[in-house]
């Protein structure tokens, strides 16, 4: 049970990361002169990285290019709109 | 309920804010073109708000306002009455 909620927990500040990196990578697009913010995308893709590397250590694969371990590892997971493999938004989280 | 006027607070505050460049030149204006103003940096919000709330960046926040919605099947049922 313990180990499901870490799961979740790293799942939930995976999504949070990547949501990060994208958004502002679309920023840069406009503003790629900006220092400062491209700093901030470099921390979250490193973070994203680690973050997903973890999990994946743990947890199994999260996308195509994740490696395996055996059995292969790909169809052993909930399918992404199967409950199981979905978190929940706490209504105020900061 | 609570939470969500909060939420709906944070949009006016920063346009009160130096967040929101209120541009009043821009310059080679054509007719019938939409003109954005130049986003500057300002604060984030953290990793979590940001994926709940769509964005990242405050000043881009608004949530769609469920009272808007109010006045259209009053209008609707107006202009039908006029028709009569």
């Amino acid at each position: 049970m313990k180990n499901e909620m870490n799961k979740m927990e790293l799942l939930k500040q995976i999504s949070a990361a990547k949501f990060m990196m994208e958004d502002l990578s679309l920023f840069l697009n406009t503003h790629p002169t900006d220092r400062e913010t491209i700093v901030e995308y470099n921390y979250y893709v490193k973070e994203w990285r680690d973050l997903k590397e973890n999990y994946e250590m743990n947890f199994g694969m999260l996308s195509d290019d994740s490696l395996s371990c055996y059995p292969w590892q790909w169809i052993s997971e909930p399918w992404p709109w199967e409950n199981e493999a979905n978190f929940k938004f706490e209504k105020e989280e900061s | 309920m609570k939470q969500t006027e909060t939420k709906k607070n944070i949009p006016q505050n920063l346009a009160m804010s130096k967040c929101i460049p209120q541009e009043t030149v821009i310059e080679n204006v054509r007719l019938a073109a939409a003109y954005v103003p130049y986003q500057y940096i300002c604060t984030l919000f953290t990793p979590f708000e940001a994926l709940r709330r769509g964005t990242a960046f405050p000043e881009l926040y608004s949530p769609y306002k469920g009272e808007d919605k109010k006045c259209r099947p009053y209008q609707l049922e107006t202009s039908k009455k006029e028709r009569i």
